[in-house]
Formats: C-alpha cells, structure tokens, sequence
C-alpha cells in the first residue's frame, strides 16, 4: 500500500451513531502506537485532537452504525477520501444494538424516544444498519468494543500491504485450545459456538458466556443453536433477545435462509 | 508378573520416578486438565480429563521460527526447544494409544517434527486402569487398544498393581514387591460396531449425524489424534522481526480447505463431518494398519450437541 | 518439521499477463547450485512475515529453477514486488512427478487450462530434450483470453516442433485465434486412444470436464496424468490440510495416475 517507506501512512477515525467505545480501542494500543507513529500519522481523530485534517485518508476507521441522514452524508463523504475504509466495532460491522429496531415497529420506537428529546427533532433517523450497506468497505474489524490486539493487526497488516481477512472460525476454537471448562457444560448460556470468534474467547475466559459482539459465523447453524439452548433449558425468547442484541440483522438474514430451507 | 506399591507410598514414587523432570497429571480446579504439577496433593485420579495430552508434544500454539525481515540472507531462525524430561502419571490407556497415532504422522520417515520427537523421548509415561470407565461417552473396549505405556497402575483399593510395559518402566519398579496379578479389561457402556466403511459414503445416515453440527471445532481439539494444524507469519510492530508458528486448525472450519483465490474444497457440514470420522475409521487404517480413533469418546461430550458418531456409524448396514 | 528455507536470487523477471509474472532463480551464493527436481513437483515458496504458498516447477534444468506466479492471494501478491537481485525463499522441492521417464515410447497428451500450463512447461522440455524417445506430442492449452496467454514465446516454438492448439476462452472480433473451451479442441483433434499418455493440469473444473472429454473420445483412466491444486501448509504430509479420502496431496501428489485417485471423496 504505500509505496515511498519515507512516506507515514495517513490514518483517521471518524464516529457515525454508536457509543464512541470503539475509538478509544485505538487510543489504547498506545504503547504499541508508539513503535506505529513512525509509520503512521494520526491526522484526523476528533476524540482526541484538537487540529483535525480533512482526508485524504490512507486507511480510516469509522466506527458507528449509519443511523441519520447526516449519518449517512458524512459516511459517502469519508468514503471517498480513504483510500481504506475500515469498519470499526459492531455498529459500524454488524448495526449492533441501534439494529434492534428492526426486530421492533420501527415508528413505535422511534417516537418512544424522539418525543422525549423534542431538541433532537431534526435528527431525521432512518433504519440502522452496518456500513457496508450503503458504501463499500475494504475491511471489518467486529466485536463490541473491538479487540485491541486486532487493531494492531489490521494496521501492521495494511503497512506490511498485505490482505486483510475477517477472522472466521468459533469462539470455540480459541476457548478449547485455551482449556477453558466450557460454560455450556456449566449450565451457561454461550453463544461461542455460532458465532465468529478473534477474540481469544475473551468473554468465556472470565465465565462470561458469549454474546457474539463479533457476528455469527457465516454458516453457523442457528437452527441447531437454538435446539441445543432450549434442550439446556434456557428461555429462548431471552436468549433470541440476547442472539440479536448486536446482530439482528444477520439473524433475521439466517432465519430467512432457514425458512427458505 | 507385576509390582504392588501401597498408595501411602505414592508421593515418594513419583517424587523419585519424577527427580528433575516435570510431573504431569490431572488435576482438579474448575475442571480436570492435565497439568505440570507443583502438589502432589493436587493430582486427581477420578475420570478422565476432557482435555488431551497431545498439547505436551504438539502444543496448541507453538513457534517455529524467529523472523529477521531486512535479513537478506537468514530471515528464518529455527526456534531452540525448550522441552525438560518429563512425567505424565494418570493417563488412560487412549491417550497414550493417542501418542502411538501420532507417532506415525510426526514420526514419519521422511519428515519428523522434531518438538515432538523431542518431547515424546523425554516423555516417561505412567498410566493408571479405567475402572469403571470414567465417562460414559467412552468407548475404548470396540477399540482394541494396545497396552502402551512404560508403566501402568491398577488401583486395588490400598495400594497399586503396577506393570511395566517397556524395559525404562521395568527399572523403575525393580525394588517394589512382586505381586501376582492380572489386569482386567476396561468396560465400556457404548460401543463402535467396526467395520469397513468404504462402501457407505453415500448412505443418508451421516446426513443425520451432521445436521446437528455447529461448526465449533471442539471435537477435533478435544480429540485425543486429531493434529491438523496452520502455519501462520507474524510481524512485530516494527515490521522488522515477527515469527512464524503453528497453532491446531480443525477440518471442521469452512476455511480449513480454502485456496487463494477463495475456493473452498470442502464446504459442506455432511462432508466435513464424513471427512473426520473417515479419516479416524478408515483412511488411516488404509494406510498404517489402526484406527486413528482411540474410543476416548471427548468428542461426542465436549460437542454442544452431543453429536455422537459411533450411534452413526452403528447404523450403517 | 518444516525444514529451513533457503534463499535463492532471482535473476530473470519476465512478464506473462496480468499480475502474473515468470520468474528464473539460481543459488543466491557465489557457488553454483545443481537443482534436483521433477516435472510437476512443487516448492514452498515463503516472504517472511507474510506466509508460505506451494508452487509448481515450471522449468527443467539443472541450473535453475523457474516458477509461473499469478499473484491470487498474501504470498503471490508479494512475490510480484520482488525484482531481479532479490531473495526468494523455499523448502523442496515436494511431492509426485509427471512419470515422462517411464513413459518413454508413447504419444503424448498435453492438455493445460491458465496458470496450470506452467507445470506442463516443464514437461515441455523435456520433451524436446528427449525428443528422440517419444513419438508425437500434442498439446491444447486453454487461457481466458488472447492477453492471459502465458509462455508466448514458448508458445511459437512449441508450435514449431510440437503439434499446439491454442484456445481462449473470451476474444475479441479481430482474433485470428481459436476461441473456445480446451474441451472443445481436444475433441476436435479426434485423436484415438492407441499408444497415449495424457498430462493434465488446470483448475478443477476444467480438469473434470477435460477427462469427461477424454472418456468419451475412448480414453482409459490409467492413460491419464493430473496435478491436483489443494490448500498446503507444510507440503510434507503432517498439517492435513490437503487430504482428501486420506490421500495428502502434497506427499501422495500432487501428481496422480487418474485411476488410483478414482471415486475420491472431497
């Protein structure tokens, strides 16, 4: 990717509607940022600098789901100055919580919160979605907030001018190879086997069950999940409840497969 | 002819057996895993742990080489083993069968892994007789296993039987009483009706068997031979030094048979399901003479749905 | 287990296509290396920090080895930045052969789709090396377009001493060219099966029908050479990920008789 060594690559983060979490997964590899910033040039990060530069961007993060009109206009802005546009956390990867709305009357909700913040009428939202909806994408780093150790990856990774690949295997994998006594033989209710892992089965490590901040895996077999939660005899409209809380949207795809099935 | 050893002497064996070597034994916290033992107290001998030994002698994530990027002429630096003689007491006849499957992939005579050439001839193992079988899933009785150990214990309520099953294991036991006694078969509850599979590729039963699968892995990384593994680079932050290492992949992944270009070879869950019980039941019996399945049964309890393969199997007619 | 690689320097870069690029390496010290490799066994080519990727011979000299990389994936792509004077790295050379010695005496087949050519290069010259001991040699190589053709050089002289037949798949309204699948020249040669060997290599797909073709033109499986393409990481049988019906491509391969691999299961 970058031609001149001399040359530092120009990197942004950008914020669309989300908790701004994901941001400061970045600010946290700082004792690794500092070996970076001979490489790389911070040039626009609103969060922590006061100077911004607009783009060009060789690679930019932006995290957040598109959730406005406004989301939306700055996004198309952004894309077309990075030369990398690189999808941060699970709003910006997946829609994340704002993406729930589709599993509920959207006007309902909508209304249910606008009228109490009547200042924030002219918000114009429409539907939540992840970013590679409306604009292409060149890279996803999932998960909620996003792995810190990924980051660093993703951005060696793109100075190395190498292709970036999502992390595809389960949860699962990273927990057994790691020894961990499975929390679904505990009685826990993990979604680590249906969904993407990356993680290291961070979640799982300290016996929290998996709640798939980074996606289900592109075949999981949510059919057989669900099977396998209801014979462990967990409710299962919490758990569709807690399925969908980052990733309605690729659960409603799944179910229609299943349907289509 | 074997040995007896009174438990109360336990400790004093294993401390002599063990003397600068590491012991390696279950052991209980949240759940049983094979571990280097820094109590003796601390060695648990109820069931069997869910977790392999294989991780000692082809451990789960692994360097190979250290990498020197501006090195024109020696970017690879072969990483130096670190592996001290060790002792692993209280496994099961499967897992050290397991290691006999192994033996004949990372042995090879062409190529040899030398990590774990290294750490199966500084491995003395000591075993300890299922009775009853510790798991319910287990199945080791269909698999005529071999009596593969240096030495074996057999628990006789106060004290120990012990056998020796190599000439190492002879001399260890050289000075404990002699004492007349047969060890018996371990039984299993579940069965693996054997035979040969060649002709039932296509039967719908294992379309039954994998629609339940999840994609998770964790049978292949809980399984006693399974060794697939990645290789994969790694660079430091300074894009100047990184390693290249190995960590355990699983057939059970999509990507497992995916080539540049995006092409997956073997995409589908029957299929990937059909690859591993074959591999275990019939191609490595094709080509070295045994099973590759050792009937530990670890992966029919640690799959989230119990997915059990010799129930497939068994119905194949 | 995987054994060290070793550097070589490149001395020759050589464009083929589109991102696809032949490239002559000799030893990288001041002394001489003798090569020792066989027609269609493969190499483990490293750039460190990125990975490994298995590649075919595509030459055959005790001089020098030569590969055809396509850049398709982490490694090829990095590979094409590499320039004459730079190291390559590799372990091998691994696996089967294209049996040609044993051969010796028959007509012989040379049918190859893309980058699968390049083995059959190799198989080439030795051919013309060996011209004497085989009697004629036919070849159909199918690429995507009239730009994608690989070895066009080669490509002239083959057709001056060899029988070719060229076709591509795509080509513009000016192409003096065949254009079609390979299937298609090979059935048109109406050549019978009598005293014939055949060498394949190409993707999958191609592969598959090309022996569809072959069968119907009354061709015996045990006539049939083919190189398989899977996913490698160690090329010496032990990482599993290349095994299909318990066979290791990289060990057992990636060179099959078509008769011994028949009825393999993915």
């Amino acid at each position: 990717m970058v031609k001149q060594k001399e040359k530092k690559l120009r990197v942004g983060v950008h914020s669309l509607t989300g908790c701004a979490g994901c941001q400061l997964s970045i600010y946290f590899i700082e004792d690794i940022l500092l070996d970076l910033l001979d490489k790389i040039e911070l040039i626009a990060a609103p969060m922590i600098k006061g100077a911004n530069i607009d783009g060009p961007y060789d690679i930019l993060f932006v995290e957040g789901s598109v959730s406005s009109q406004g989301d939306l206009e700055n996004l198309k802005k952004w894309r077309e100055e990075a030369k990398i546009l690189v999808s941060l956390g699970a709003c910006a990867t997946h829609g994340c919580m704002q993406s729930m709305k589709h599993m509920m009357d959207e006007k309902q909700v909508e209304q249910t919160v606008y009228n109490k913040f009547p200042s924030e009428k002219n918000l114009q939202p429409i539907t939540a979605v992840p970013l590679h909806n409306y604009i292409d994408v060149e890279f996803l780093i999932p998960g909620c907030p996003p792995s810190k150790d990924e980051i660093v990856q993703i951005l060696k990774h793109v100075l190395q001018g190498r292709i970036l690949r999502v992390y595809d295997k389960a949860v699962c994998h990273a927990c057994s190879l790691k020894e961990n006594y499975c929390l679904l033989d505990q009685g826990i209710e993990c979604l680590g086997p249906l969904c993407n892992g990356g993680c290291q089965a961070l979640c799982p490590s300290f016996n929290h069950p998996c709640t798939g901040c980074r996606g289900w895996l592109d075949d999981a077999n949510i059919g057989s999940g669900k099977k396998l939660l209801e014979e462990k005899g967990f409710n299962i409209d919490m758990l569709v409840k807690r399925m969908t809380k980052y990733n309605a949207l690729q659960f409603l795809e799944h179910e229609k497969k299943a349907k289509e099935k | 002819m074997g040995k007896v050893l009174e438990k109360k002497r336990l400790k004093e064996f294993l401390s002599s057996v063990s003397k600068g070597a590491e012991l390696i034994a279950p052991v209980k916290s949240d759940t049983l895993r094979f571990e280097i033992i820094k109590d003796f107290d601390d060695i648990c001998l109820e069931g069997r742990p869910l977790f392999p030994v294989k991780k000692f002698f082809s451990p789960a994530r692994h360097d190979i080489f250290k990498l020197n990027l501006a090195d024109k002429n020696k970017a690879f630096e072969e990483v130096k083993n670190k592996i001290k003689p060790r002792v692993i007491f209280g496994g099961r006849l499967c897992d050290f069968n397991g290691l006999l499957r192994l033996d004949k992939l990372f042995l090879a005579k062409e190529f040899q892994d030398e990590y774990y050439k290294e750490a199966r001839e500084k491995t003395l193992l000591i075993g300890i007789n299922c009775v009853p079988a510790p798991s319910k899933y287990c199945f080791c009785e269909s698999m005529n296993l071999d009596k593969y150990y240096d030495l074996f214990f057999h628990d006789l309520g106060d004290k120990y039987y012990i056998e020796a099953g190599s000439p190492k294991g002879e001399s260890l036991i050289l000075k404990l009483e002699d004492y007349d006694f047969s060890i018996p078969a371990i039984k299993c509850k579940k069965h693996l009706e054997k035979k040969d599979l060649s002709g039932f590729y296509d039967s719908p039963a294992w379309k039954d068997g994998s629609k339940k699968c999840l994609n998770c892995g964790k049978c292949t990384a809980h399984c006693t031979t399974c060794l697939c593994f990645d290789v994969i680079d790694e660079v430091d932050a300074d894009l100047k030094k990184g390693k290249r290492f190995k960590e355990w992949d699983s057939c059970q992944f999509t990507n497992f048979t995916q080539v540049a270009g995006g092409f997956v070879f073997r995409k589908d869950y029957v299929a990937k399901f059909k690859h591993r019980i074959y591999h275990k039941l019939q191609y490595f019996r094709e080509r070295f003479g045994m099973d590759m399945c050792t009937g530990c049964g670890r992966c029919i309890e640690s799959c989230p749905r119990l997915i059990d393969f010799t129930e497939t199997v068994n119905k194949l007619k | 287990m995987l054994s060290k690689s070793t550097p070589l320097k490149i001395v020759k870069k050589e464009k083929q296509a589109d991102k696809t690029y032949l490239f002559r390496l000799e030893g990288s010290g001041k002394k001489k290396i003798k090569f020792d490799y066989k027609i269609g066994q493969f190499y483990q080519v490293s750039v460190p920090g990125i990975g490994e990727a298995p590649i075919s011979v595509c030459s055959f000299s005790e001089d020098f080895l030569e590969f055809n990389i396509r850049g398709v994936g982490d490694v090829t792509d990095k590979l094409l930045e590499l320039e004459v004077g730079d190291n390559i790295w590799i372990r091998g050379p691994y696996g089967t052969s294209y049996p040609l010695d044993k051969l010796k005496g028959n007509n012989i087949m040379i049918i190859g789709g893309g980058t699968g050519i390049a083995p059959l290069r190799g198989a080439l010259k030795y051919l013309e090396m060996h011209r004497a001991d085989f009697e004629r040699v036919h070849i159909f190589f199918g690429c995507r377009s009239p730009e994608e053709v690989l070895f066009k050089k080669d490509m002239h002289h083959w057709d001056r001493i060899f029988d070719l037949n060229l076709t591509v798949d795509k080509a513009p309204a000016n192409y003096k060219g065949k254009v079609g699948l390979v299937t298609k020249i090979v059935e048109e040669s109406g050549l019978d099966n009598r005293n014939k060997v055949v060498l394949i290599c190409g993707p999958p797909i191609m592969m598959k029908f090309v022996i569809k073709t072959l069968e119907s033109m009354g061709f015996h499986y045990d006539q049939i050479f083919l190189s398989h393409e899977r996913r490698m990481k160690c090329g010496v049988g032990m990482c599993g990920h290349c095994m299909i019906s318990g066979i290791y491509v990289c060990k057992d391969g990636p060179v099959f008789r078509y008769d011994k691999i028949l009825g393999m299961h993915e």
